[in-house]
């Protein structure tokens, strides 16, 4: 067992680097749940939709480097509006682990119109629905 | 430069000089007779001692393209003939301390155009064989498989036979020293004692069998190795270009050449993933409205193989050695222009659909260089990390080296767009082999390039049958709880 090695050394957002461990797990716990619920939007379109859900979660991995991002697959069986919320919500709440407000402002927005772009809003999402 | 490039400027010189007869008139002397004399005999003797040393080095490199081309590591009896030629090439080779003042042909020589024809097509060819020299034999190296030394072996004996040719042709230059210090002309016959030894004892003899040898032996993709050698380094482009997908154009050239020159950690590999997907669908409605069949066809499969690469890329994998982060802008800046691009006429979405192929090879072989040297790594899990605080273990994602399905997987997608990227298509064999490696992988069928498509062949799959990534759905396995 590893973790993925960096270049450098420093330790992503400050929040992070000085925050306790029950605090840096609440953290993870959020980080997590958006990542799930942007992953789960992004199986849902297929190869040929213009929606972009991916670029969502590069900014918020971004927001977060050099730290190895929460990986994992959604393994939730929900509505796609209930994934949509769950991701708005959840990008709202990591404004209180230290996360700009502005840079998920912009994270939002990317989602608002990831999903203005896809033209289906009423689906459902299954594990097994990969968009492929 | 390649291999080939080198080869056929030799080529081309060595039939241009074997063009030439009655040399000594060509070099200023009276010519048999009845030519009359137009130069001074210093200066067919200055013409013959250049040539000399000009012959020398297209001697050398003939040798070392014999040397190349053996197989490393002892000579088995089946390469009896070449390792002869070997020899005798070593053994004929012109001592620099004999040539007229002592030394090969100087740079100055070699760069400087020479005002009689005869001479400055003997600079051509040594100038060419010096590129070969210090560029192309050495970069192919250890990289020859077997079918292309054969073609390495007959095209050095060629050589060595032109040259022998062409050394009885000169004997009667001012000052002339034949190969060898022979003194007399080649070889006449083989020994005829018993059939074990009639063979080759000469040079021409064993040139010439040689190149039979090698030519029963040659098969015809063997001939790849003239794409092979040195390449200079891709240089970027300032985009200028007024158009929309003629900047995209130069933006996606950019985007390959940076891919290039710094290896991107997994979240710019997705992030180029991701956005190749997108260039590849805005690629494709421009390649309709051009009318272009086949370009929307290779378009959308392009962007079905990124799709499924994303799924993979966007759950599993990570890794934070290397950068990245230019070609990503770079193709971003190429994907908002072709958003904004319309009837863009057919030879810019040929053109696209060159440089995609550009960015498809390099993408290709980073995923593979990441893969195979363990820069990226599959995430499996979380555990409860050493280090304690108040008492209480924090959990930590687990990484681990990309095993089984997953690495098989994803080699595959980067042989598979490499291959595309190069124009070669895998044997069916290998195919399979790589098929068998994960239950989940499928054919990945390749097609023909599109017509009219420049510079780098096309490889086009079939509608019918949509590309597989052969990427498995899941790696590893996925654990959102978190251990305390």
């Amino acid at each position: 067992m590893n973790q993925a090695p960096r270049d450098s050394g420093s330790a992503g957002p400050a929040s992070l680097a000085t925050a306790s461990t029950g605090e840096v797990e609440r953290h993870r716990t959020v980080w997590e749940a958006a990542r799930h619920a942007i992953v789960g939007l992004a199986e849902t379109v297929s190869w040929d939709s213009p929606a972009d859900y991916d670029v969502v979660l590069e900014t918020l991995d971004t927001l977060h480097a050099p730290l190895d991002p929460p990986l994992g697959e959604c393994e939730w069986d929900v509505p796609k509006r209930a994934l949509y919320d769950l991701a708005h919500e959840s990008l709202t709440a990591l404004a209180a682990f230290g996360i700009p407000a502005g840079a998920l402002r912009v994270c939002r927005n990317l989602l608002d119109v990831a999903w203005a772009t896809d033209p289906d809003h009423e689906g459902h999402r299954t594990p097994s629905s990969t968009g492929r | 430069m390649t291999y080939g490039e080198v080869n056929a400027d030799l080529r081309a010189a060595i039939v241009d000089l074997l063009s030439y007869r009655r040399i000594t008139f060509y070099l200023g002397r009276a010519g048999n007779g009845r030519a009359p004399a137009w130069g001074t005999p210093e200066q067919a003797r200055a013409s013959a001692d250049l040539i000399q040393r000009y012959r020398a080095i297209v001697w050398t490199y003939a040798g070392r393209l014999l040397q190349t081309a053996l197989p490393p590591g002892g000579i088995a009896p089946a390469w009896n003939l070449p390792w002869r030629l070997d020899e005798r090439i070593t053994e004929m080779a012109p001592e620099a301390e004999r040539l007229p003042a002592g030394r090969a042909a100087n740079t100055n020589e070699l760069g400087t155009r020479q005002e009689i024809g005869l001479v400055e097509v003997w600079r051509r060819t040594a100038a060419a064989a010096v590129a070969g020299l210090d560029r192309e034999l050495g970069a192919l190296g250890g990289d020859l498989d077997r079918g292309q030394r054969f073609v390495l072996v007959k095209d050095a004996a060629e050589l060595v036979y032109a040259l022998i040719r062409l050394d009885d042709r000169y004997r009667h230059a001012p000052n002339w020293r034949l190969l060898g210090d022979r003194n007399r002309h080649t070889e006449l016959a083989r020994k005829r004692r018993s059939d074990h030894l009639r063979q080759p004892i000469g040079i021409v003899s064993t040139a010439l069998e040689t190149v039979r040898w090698a030519e029963e032996q040659i098969t015809a993709d063997a001939y790849a190795v003239d794409q092979a050698g040195w390449r200079s380094r891709p240089r970027l482009v300032v985009p200028t270009a007024v158009d929309h997908v003629d900047r995209a154009i130069d933006y996606l050239h950019n985007a390959a050449v940076h891919l290039q020159r710094e290896f991107p950690r997994a979240l710019a590999l997705r992030a180029l993933s991701r956005l190749n997907r997108l260039v590849a669908l805005q690629a494709s409605r421009l390649a309709a409205s051009a009318c272009l069949g086949e370009c929307e066809q290779w378009f959308d499969a392009r962007a079905k193989t990124y799709a499924d690469l994303n799924v993979v890329l966007r759950t599993s994998v990570g890794g934070n050695l290397g950068r990245g982060d230019r070609a990503v802008a770079d193709a971003t800046v190429a994907l908002d222009l072709l958003s904004d691009a319309n009837q863009p006429g057919r030879d810019r979405v040929l053109r696209l659909s060159a440089v995609l192929n550009d960015v498809d090879n390099a993408f290709g072989a980073r995923l593979q260089e990441g893969v195979e040297d363990e820069r990226y790594f599959q995430r499996t899990g979380r555990h409860l990390a050493m280090s304690t605080a108040i008492g209480v273990h924090r959990s930590a994602d687990t990484y681990e080296r990309l095993v089984g399905p997953a690495r098989d997987g994803l080699l595959i997608v980067a042989t598979d767009l490499q291959a595309a990227g190069e124009g070669v298509s895998r044997a069916p064999d290998s195919r399979r082999a790589l098929t068998t490696l994960s239950a989940s992988v499928a054919d990945s069928p390749r097609g023909r390039p599109p017509k009219g498509a420049p510079q780098t062949p096309i490889v086009v799959p079939s509608r019918g049958s949509p590309v597989s990534t052969g990427l498995p759905a899941k790696l590893g396995s996925s654990n959102s709880g978190i251990a305390i």
